[in-house]
């Protein structure tokens, strides 16, 4: 952006208005105004879901009842914080993020460090093996092994109803491996020469000085891995046997995705129970929280790391 | 499939990779004890063999007497309120204090594990038993069951879902319990003697009783329907013949202030089927089968629903498979709740306590010229989702009983002391009991009795609604007019292999393209062509299947 600022001041200056290139005229009011429309309908497509899920989480039941089961847009008179109670009052949904924020973090951890080392490995031409491990790992973006032999080893290292068997059958994706190998190879080789000759080892290179240079993608790849560790619920749905060690995403699974009813066949009355819909929603949001809280601090490296990434891959 | 399987007999490493395939859960299931059977066809389970069964004798609970009692046809035991004296039926503690596992089907949020739930110990204490569930939200069940029989790490109980080789897999891994339940020796566990004989017929394959049905009422389903708003204008509830029906759905329908009379497709397709008087899922006819697809009558239906779609009386939304029908009933946006499963009755009570204006009715269905009341559609008599419960093959005898005595305290009839703990926990802390007797649950009651055990082992289902005594009579009262009228799906308790496995894409690519045709998108000459695409890709392999076993007998049972 500066950049093209400082162009455009320089040619500017010394030329008339006429001779400007075309992407350099001033812009037109009218199509300022229309760009500007067509970009609030574009985030407001983004924004109302999130309102409304927020909207419904706080209505109470007669706001939910005036809309005939559906979505509300605003939360009606008396904001209703009783689906939140209702939830966080059982013990399940607090334990399970619990559960799930140390999946989360401890898997993150571990996928970046395994991603981190299998990519400087195979950035290194002439590392040992690099390249059938090299397509070893683009093997694994082609193929995937499948639920029943997934399972199956799973069962047989003694990971059933075990949180390692959420972290590691997943612990390095093969796509993030090849993003983060691209990164590293971009790095100038000088830097690795000089090291070399001032007696670093590979490992003092690779912390000292490819981690460092390399924040940005790790910063995206970790929040890869982290939305994906917070977002998984399969692995958790046929690997995780004892519903008091489910993490969030499936505890809101059976709540939002399964329509369960509370209340229901032959369970008699159920009074008092904020509406399902209230519910649902309030278990989104509490779904969704973390994340939000953890993005904004990530993003500044976002776009510069996919790029990176994406051009070399 | 079918074809792994096949190949399995030929090629090891074939079947090494069914047992790879992802979907090839029973093939991998077979390649792993070998393919003694050979697992493809159902040769041992044909309707001779199963007929030869011997089902467990029924034994009436005596106990407690309904206000209202049941038939032999299939109506429901009727209480108006909860029996003040709760006799206990099951004198012993059932367990040996081993832990049991078990695997079932939960359509709630999850309850808190025994550590912390105090119906759960308790619930433990009376059985003698350290029960540790697996709960699967009923959506990812049929995901996680395969995986589970593929592993070989089956629990102790099974809350079964019918898959493809159904009854090799019963062969190689579940226990027959005839010795156990067949005849009179079911008396020794009389909770279970007192489920439907009906009930019992979808538990048989290859000539054995593969486990504990999940018993549901023959009715199946209500067409429930706000009175209220039906009162309003004035209008009969139990129209008579197709021509009033509507009319009264006209009445009903008023765009602008967001009413309508049938909220999904589904519904009013269902309602037709008997109006039209097509077969309860297949006619069958001197050992010949038709689907209700290829019938005259399920064109006629079409054609109203074509109709009924064009007048405007189904919600601009019908084609949506996930419109909260429920909640539009609640909300009286829809005034016909038509062929919806009957223990929704209580749902809509409990959903509606605080609305004073709700009334629910119940619509009689009367013929296309409303002559007379349309046959009804009776239901299969067990839990659809899960029809019965199978044991884990094993050869300790006595481990066998003492499971089967513990589904026996799980079977314990309605208004009984086990049954009373079982659903509504214990007094003062997981329910309170109101001025009428009724068991209401408290917010703890609510969060840590939903433990799925019900789909274990079952009462057999019975008309009770706490504080609405009249509910019990309008129930009855419907029941009694409808089921005796019934007919029933000839191709209940048979299995077909392409039914478990092939129909349901079929079904769903045919049921689109009816909706497409509904909505004029597609010509009504198309649904020729779909019929015969529905009957190539699933139709005839179905049909084929069934009328072998039907044959074998001399005709449905």
């Amino acid at each position: 952006m500066t950049t093209l600022d400082q162009a455009t001041a320089k040619t500017g200056a010394g030329s008339r208005a006429g001779k400007r290139p075309v992407w350099m005229e001033r812009p037109n009011p009218l199509v300022q105004f229309l760009k500007f429309i067509a970009l609030l309908v574009s985030a407001a497509l983004v924004i109302l879901p999130f309102w409304s899920v927020l909207a419904t989480s706080l209505a109470d039941k007669q706001t939910l009842d005036a809309a005939a089961g559906g979505m509300v847009m605003w939360p009606g008179r008396g904001l209703s914080l009783s689906a939140y109670q209702a939830i966080l009052s059982g013990g399940v949904v607090t334990r399970a993020l619990v559960i799930s924020i140390g999946i989360t973090v401890i898997g993150t951890l571990l996928s970046l460090a395994a991603t981190a080392g299998l990519a400087y490995w195979l950035s290194r031409s002439r590392s040992f093996a690099a390249r059938p491990v090299l397509m070893l790992v683009l093997g694994a973006v082609l193929f995937s092994p499948g639920l029943i032999p997934s399972y199956l080893l799973v069962k047989q290292l003694n990971l059933l109803d075990n949180w390692w068997s959420l972290i590691l059958p997943v612990l390095v994706n093969a796509f993030n491996v090849i993003v983060m190998r691209a990164f590293f190879q971009e790095l100038p080789a000088e830097l690795f020469e000089s090291a070399a000759i001032d007696g670093a080892s590979s490992l003092t290179i690779l912390t000292r000085i490819v981690l460092p240079l390399s924040k940005a993608v790790l910063a995206v790849i970790g929040l890869f891995y982290a939305v994906g560790y917070w977002n998984a619920f399969f692995n958790a749905l046929i690997y995780i046997q004892t519903a008091d060690k489910w993490p969030m995403a499936l505890v809101l699974r059976t709540y939002v995705v399964n329509q369960t009813t509370i209340g229901g066949e032959q369970i008699g009355s159920t009074e008092g129970l904020p509406p399902q819909l209230s519910m649902e929603m309030a278990i989104l949001v509490i779904a969704i929280l973390p994340i939000l809280i953890v993005y904004p601090f990530i993003q500044k490296h976002f776009a510069k790391g996919v790029m990176i990434g994406a051009v070399k891959g | 499939m079918t074809a792994a399987n096949r190949n399995s007999t030929v090629f090891t490493r074939r079947r090494l990779l069914a047992g790879a395939g992802g979907l090839a859960a029973m093939a991998g299931a077979t390649s792993l004890v070998g393919c003694g059977k050979g697992g493809a066809g159902p040769s041992s389970n044909n309707a001779s063999v199963n007929s030869a069964v011997k089902l467990p004798t029924y034994q009436a609970y005596t106990g407690l007497k309904p206000d209202l009692p049941g038939t032999e046809q299939g109506v429901d035991n009727a209480f108006r309120n909860f029996p003040k004296d709760r006799p206990k039926s099951v004198q012993e503690k059932p367990g040996d204090g081993s832990t049991v596992t078990g695997m079932a089907i939960i359509y709630y949020a999850v309850p808190p594990g025994p550590g912390k739930n105090s119906y759960w110990k308790g619930l433990n204490d009376r059985m003698g038993i350290d029960l540790q569930l697996q709960m699967v939200g009923n959506a990812d069940y049929p995901t996680k069951f395969p995986t589970v029989i593929a592993g070989n790490d089956l629990p102790d109980l099974l809350m079964m879902n019918v898959v493809a080789n159904f009854p090799s897999l019963l062969d190689k891994r579940f226990q027959p319990l005839d010795e156990y339940l067949g005849g009179d020796a079911v008396k020794d566990y009389p909770n279970l003697a007192n489920l439907p004989t009906a009930s019992w017929k979808s538990t048989i394959y290859n000539g054995h009783i593969y486990g504990i049905p999940i018993p549901r009422g023959v009715i199946g389903a209500y067409n429930f329907l706000r009175q209220d708003l039906f009162e309003e204008k004035g209008l009969p509830t139990s129209p008579k013949g197709y021509e009033e029906l509507i009319n009264v759905c006209k009445e009903l329908t008023d765009p602008k202030r967001r009413r309508w009379a049938f909220s999904m497709i589904g519904q009013p397709a269902n309602l037709l089927t008997m109006i039209n008087d097509e077969p309860n899922g297949w006619r069958e006819e001197g050992g010949k089968l038709t689907h209700r697809y290829e019938s005259d009558e399920y064109k006629q239906s079409v054609n109203d629903l074509i109709s009924m779609w064009k007048m405007g009386i189904l919600h601009p939304n019908a084609f949506d498979p996930a419109q909260p029908f429920k909640n539009l009933f609640n909300a009286g946006t829809v005034a016909i709740n038509a062929m919806d499963g009957y223990p929704g009755w209580a749902q809509y009570r409990s959903d509606n306590a605080s609305n004073p204006k709700f009334k629910l009715g119940l619509m009689k269905v009367y013929n296309r010229d409303g002559s007379e009341l349309a046959p009804w559609h009776l239901g299969s008599g067990v839990f659809g989702a899960g029809p019965f419960c199978a044991l884990k093959k094993t050869d300790n005898k006595d481990r066998i009983t003492m499971l089967l005595r513990v589904l026996n305290y799980l079977a314990a009839p309605f208004g009984t002391e086990e049954y009373l703990y079982r659903l509504y926990g214990e007094e003062g802390v997981d329910h309170k009991t109101n001025d009428a007797g009724d068991p209401v649950l408290t917010k703890t009651g609510q969060t840590n009795t939903v433990i799925p055990i019900r789909y274990l082992a079952d009462a057999p289902y019975t008309l009770y609604q706490p504080g609405h005594p009249e509910d019990a009579d309008t129930q009855h009262k419907y029941q009694s007019v409808e089921v005796p009228t019934g007919i029933k799906n000839p191709t209940v308790g048979l299995f077909s292999n392409a039914a478990a496995t092939k129909n349901a894409t079929a079904d769903k690519n045919f049921q689109d393209a009816i909706n497409d045709i509904i909505q004029g998108r597609k010509p009504f000459s198309d649904l020729d062509s779909q019929i015969s695409t529905w009957r190539t890709t699933a139709g005839d392999a179905m049909r084929k299947e069934y009328e072998e076993q039907l044959q074998k007998n001399g005709g449905p049972k």
